[in-house]
């Protein structure tokens, strides 16, 4: 399969953009900087057309499926769309010390997926309950929406670090020192892109909840979680707009917001309390 | 008296509360999913063996904080309303947004053609905003105040109508209920009938035809892919609809969706003789679990149960059981006790497996999907924004101070402003 090399490949070109960004941050190398962007376009380029290979490959396998379906799939989808986050957040920001952050994310993501035996890189047939296109809008909405939750996090953590003043006290970690207002900012709208899709998730969830299960709504763990990670997204929203909540408690309400999203992520994946949503791993 | 009420009314609006029933909730839900772990930890404490024996989710303390969200979010919408209203009068609204102010600046300019001045400044302002206003006082203070993005308010009540639209959905929804049919290739049941948990029947003016279903195979492989079946509406002896249904796809018509649910191979069937009081010999083919009704009496009888050479059948009114084979036997029943009954054969049949799904609460769901997604989009990202400026003459020289506001992004307003500034700077220069 062509697309496991690409995606081989790929997870090699996101490692080295990571250890590129961060020798340009600390160093304070403009250059290899322009260059760590340059190659984590194009390693998103390849990233793409691995996405569609797959897709493409799939179909001629007889077994016809997006690809986001599976730990494998779901991983290397989800690190794909931090990387395209990202990479419009540098465009936006016109500054690469979050990348210092966020591509190690995006590296230890795919080398988790790309070099572990326990993960099942071929396309697999799918039951029947993860087939149609309820599954195909709710789980892209899911990792998207996971995507911004990343990265909202590490808009948050940096934040917390930079009000502890440990950033600015360190003199290797003062390079990497992006403005408070602008980390708040960068986890506000990623908040807000992540939850429109949680939302989507949870709707296009409860409409196949309906035709699987027989009730739109059945508590089961991964739902559950689900909805408590979407109260406290809602939470930090109302009281943004409310209350003009900025800063630290906006930082420490997401952060605790992709924790429960996290816990909903490793039980729906299989890998904590038994839920109805364990087929999701397909293996 | 009015007091009392608007005290209360401020108390259920308010975003206080909203958050504090959200807490509440997740505080339980929280519980709800930790009780296993926790009863691990905390072995025989007797708090922690009342929390696992209550079924948390349908407690009456988690609905009566589910009903006080929702009084929250309608008291909530009601309460903005007067706000909502003024948007539709520009004045009332530009009136209350000047107190509150992202940027300022204050520009003093030579000269004293106000006129020219009050020209570039509007010029400066319809790049960003449209149909400025322009308001002359009498005593030199000039005013001008433009806006974009007023009705980006309304997504609030978008946004809280959807949830309330959802509850209300999900309310509806439980009114409805899930059946299973299983087809024969080439059968027609009609009219279609179908039975809400407690047996109420549910008859509808059209008829279900059934007239192919497969199998499909990964390729090159026996992996089963999926089942789908042709499905046809059939009304006044025309087909109305066809549909080939899979688990994902359904023959959606009138208030019910009609999913594959899964093949089956061989169903068993039971051919019934009903002898009569007046001797009629009347024939019925049930399979195990359905229904079947006498002429004249109207009585349903279930097939409920089936052995090798046997067949139970159960009488509702009162209830009473019968085991039937080949030779005619009776209930004892006086209603019944007329009629004979006998086991003619088993008929093997491979049958299809359709899920009949009755939401009358499906559209409401729908709708307050596409609200919810409409809402938050417009809340996100898009804001209202609002500059005001005001000219003064004052010793043979202008002053300008400009001002603005925006529901979000005030790096936004800023910058528009600055860009103003430099504009009214080289236009008078």
């Amino acid at each position: 399969m062509k697309n496991v090399i690409i995606l081989n490949v790929v997870t090699y070109i996101y490692l080295l953009c990571a250890a590129m960004y961060l020798v340009s941050v600390i160093f304070q190398v403009k250059r290899i900087g322009q260059i760590a962007t340059g190659i984590t376009v194009l390693g998103i380029a390849l990233h793409i057309a691995a996405f569609f290979l797959r897709w493409y490959e799939s179909y001629q396998a007889g077994i016809g499926h997006l690809p986001i379906r599976g730990p494998y799939e779901c991983l290397t989808f989800s690190a794909g769309m931090i990387a395209i986050m990202y990479l419009v957040i540098e465009s936006t920001i016109k500054t690469r010390a979050f990348g210092a952050v966020v591509l190690p994310c995006v590296s230890v993501m795919m080398i988790y997926a790309t070099l572990n035996s326990g993960i099942n890189s071929r396309i697999q047939p799918m039951p029947e309950v993860l087939q149609g296109n309820y599954i195909n809008y709710h789980l892209s909405s899911c990792f998207v929406g996971y995507a911004a939750f990343t990265i909202s996090w590490a808009a948050s953590t940096l934040f917390l670090l930079n009000s502890a003043r440990i950033i600015t006290s360190t003199n290797t970690l003062k390079k990497i020192f992006i403005p408070s207002e602008l980390l708040d900012d960068i986890s506000y709208k990623m908040i807000a892109i992540g939850f429109i899709m949680f939302s989507i998730m949870l709707v296009t969830g409860m409409f196949r909840s309906k035709i699987v299960w027989g009730r739109y709504w059945e508590w089961d763990p991964v739902q559950t979680w689900s909805l408590l990670t979407w109260i406290v997204y809602a939470v930090i929203l109302h009281g943004r707009y409310t209350w003009k909540w900025r800063g630290g408690i906006t930082a420490t309400l997401s952060i605790i917001g992709f924790g429960l999203s996290i816990v909903s992520l490793l039980i729906g994946a299989g890998f904590a309390s038994p839920s109805l949503h364990f087929p999701i791993t397909g293996q | 008296m009015k007091r009392v009420f608007t005290t209360i009314f401020n108390q259920l609006a308010s975003i206080t509360l909203t958050i504090i029933v959200l807490s509440a909730i997740s505080l339980l839900i929280g519980l709800q999913l930790a009780t296993p772990k926790l009863q691990a930890v905390f072995k025989g404490s007797r708090w922690i063996t009342v929390i696992a024996s209550t079924d948390i989710f349908r407690s009456r303390v988690f609905i009566i904080l589910l009903i006080l969200f929702c009084i929250n979010l309608i008291a909530c919408t009601l309460k903005h309303l007067r706000k909502t209203v003024a948007l539709f009068r520009v004045s009332a609204m530009l009136q209350e947004d000047v107190t509150s102010v992202s940027w300022m600046t204050s520009e003093v300019i030579g000269g004293r053609d106000v006129d020219n001045v009050l020209r570039i400044l509007t010029d400066a302002v319809t790049r960003h905003f449209k149909k400025p206003k322009l308001i002359r006082g009498g005593s030199g203070i000039h005013s001008l105040i433009a806006e974009r993005g007023k009705y980006t308010n309304l997504a609030f009540y978008l946004a809280h109508l959807s949830i309330l639209t959802l509850v209300i959905g999900v309310i509806i929804s439980l009114r409805g209920f899930t059946y299973y049919i299983d087809m024969a290739e080439g059968q027609v049941i009609n009219p279609l009938v179908i039975f809400d948990p407690k047996q109420h029947e549910k008859r509808f003016d059209f008829a279900l035809a059934c007239e192919d279903f497969k199998t499909i195979y990964y390729t090159g492989t026996n992996k089963e892919m999926k089942h789908e079946s042709t499905l046809s509406i059939v009304k006044e002896g025309k087909k109305v609809k066809t549909q080939v249904v899979d688990y994902g796809t359904s023959l959606r018509y009138s208030t019910i969706d009609i999913f594959q649910n899964r093949f089956v191979n061989r169903i068993p069937r039971a051919n019934i003789q009903v002898i009569t009081p007046q001797g009629e010999k009347l024939l019925y083919e049930v399979k195990n679990g359905e229904i079947f009704r006498l002429p004249e009496i109207n009585l349903p009888i279930r097939a409920a149960g089936f052995r090798e050479n046997s067949l139970q059948l159960l009488s509702f009114s009162p209830p009473d059981r019968l085991w039937i084979s080949a030779s005619p036997v009776r209930f004892f029943q006086a209603v019944l006790s007329g009629y004979q009954f006998s086991l003619v054969k088993f008929t093997y049949t491979e049958m299809t497996n359709l899920k009949v799904i009755y939401d009358p609460g499906k559209a409401w769901v729908w709708y307050s999907f596409l609200i919810m997604i409409t809402g938050f989009f417009n809340m996100f990202f898009f804001s209202q924004r609002y500059i005001w400026a005001t000219l003064k003459e004052q010793d043979n020289q202008i002053v300008i101070k400009l001002g603005g506001t925006s529901t979000k992004n005030p790096q936004a307003i800023r910058q528009t402003l600055e860009y103003i500034t430099r504009e009214l700077k080289e236009g008078t220069s």
